[in-house]
């Protein structure tokens, strides 16, 4: 079904916070997440996280997955797991009017003789998009100005009532303002993706 | 006799034996290229052409649909993953092509005034085939 403009909402990441030796919860599968008010959060695309289970050091094998805030281990077992990083709290983007993000694979003609259709491989992906807001304040530009996002995470909700909506780590390229004499001012913000430690761009929702 | 643009299906695939129709599309078009390679030489007074390789590419909008795991959605996943698809475009809802193709790039966009967007550019990744 169609989605209508107003049911969509948009948040972004604010600047980190460290958490120490926070406890996690299972969701059921091979993955624990933090819990209470930390549930949710993405994790700092370049902070180191340490994990402890059963409070000492695991040699069980698991991948970190910033995105969406939890770790994910290889094995199903019952774990006790605690987690110290630094997350980034997320805040609705109050002014945010219009949203648009791409894809592009960039593919690459492979072709040999004795064709008579073109073939073609994957090449380098790309995310890229924008996001489009009534200026209230500075605060995407002091992002683009500052080592501290390094990248930020975008958070597009299909519709407000999603409990995640679907996340990029965003490279802030441009910030645009402008204000003309009969109209609001307007803020125009561009994006590319920028992979986290783990490798990971995006993490889609559905 | 002409065809009504509603008649027209679109379906996608993860294998030449699956297709599922996909959602909310309001716009499809593929574009056939033979790629022609000139061959005028001296002395010619008009272009000569060869066929070269053959080609189609295509372009599908709509609204987009977050719920349509079978469509919309399998086509972005094909994107992250660099997976082949299998599309058929049947212009008059029974008669049309089928062909392997991978997505080259999708595109949402929404606006407080309006409805969420999508399109998606395909290619074709071998043989244009018919479908019925």
């Amino acid at each position: 079904m169609a989605i209508q403009g107003p049911d969509i909402k948009v948040k972004v990441a604010g600047t980190p916070v460290a958490f120490s030796s926070a406890a996690t919860a299972s969701t059921g599968d091979q993955n624990y997440a933090l819990t209470a008010a930390l549930a949710g959060q993405p994790w700092d695309a370049w902070a180191t996280v340490s994990l402890l289970v059963g409070g000492v050091a695991t040699t069980d094998t698991y991948d970190v997955n910033r995105l969406l805030g939890q770790i994910e281990f290889s094995t199903a077992a019952v774990r006790v797991v605690t987690v110290s990083g630094s997350y980034l709290p997320m805040s609705q983007a109050a002014s945010a009017k219009s949203y648009a993000y791409s894809g592009a694979a960039n593919l690459l003609p492979d072709t040999v003789f004795n064709s008579s259709w073109v073939t073609r491989s994957p090449g380098l992906k790309d995310l890229s998009g924008t996001l489009g807001q009534f200026w209230a304040d500075r605060s995407f530009s002091t992002m683009l100005g500052s080592t501290v996002y390094h990248p930020t995470i975008i958070e597009i909700y299909d519709d407000a009532g999603s409990t995640r909506g679907h996340r990029f780590w965003a490279q802030l390229g441009t910030v645009d303002v402008e204000a003309a004499l009969d109209g609001l001012v307007e803020e125009t913000v561009g994006w590319e993706c920028r992979p986290d430690a783990d490798h990971r761009v995006a993490a889609f929702s559905t | 006799m002409s065809v009504q643009g509603e008649d027209t299906r679109v379906l996608i695939g993860s294998s030449s034996a699956t297709s599922n129709e996909i959602d909310e599309i309001n716009n499809a078009s593929m574009k056939h290229s033979g790629n022609l390679v000139e061959l005028s030489h001296f002395g010619d007074t008009y272009k000569t052409r060869g066929a070269g390789l053959k080609d189609v590419t295509y372009s599908l909008k709509g609204f987009w649909d977050p719920a349509d795991t079978n469509g919309q959605v399998v086509l972005r996943s094909a994107f992250i993953a660099g997976s082949d698809l299998w599309l058929t475009i049947l212009p008059d809802g029974s008669t049309g092509w089928k062909q392997q193709v991978l997505v080259d790039s999708f595109d949402i966009s929404a606006a407080v005034d309006g409805y969420a967007e999508f399109s998606a550019e395909l290619a074709g990744n071998g043989a244009l085939g018919g479908s019925t």
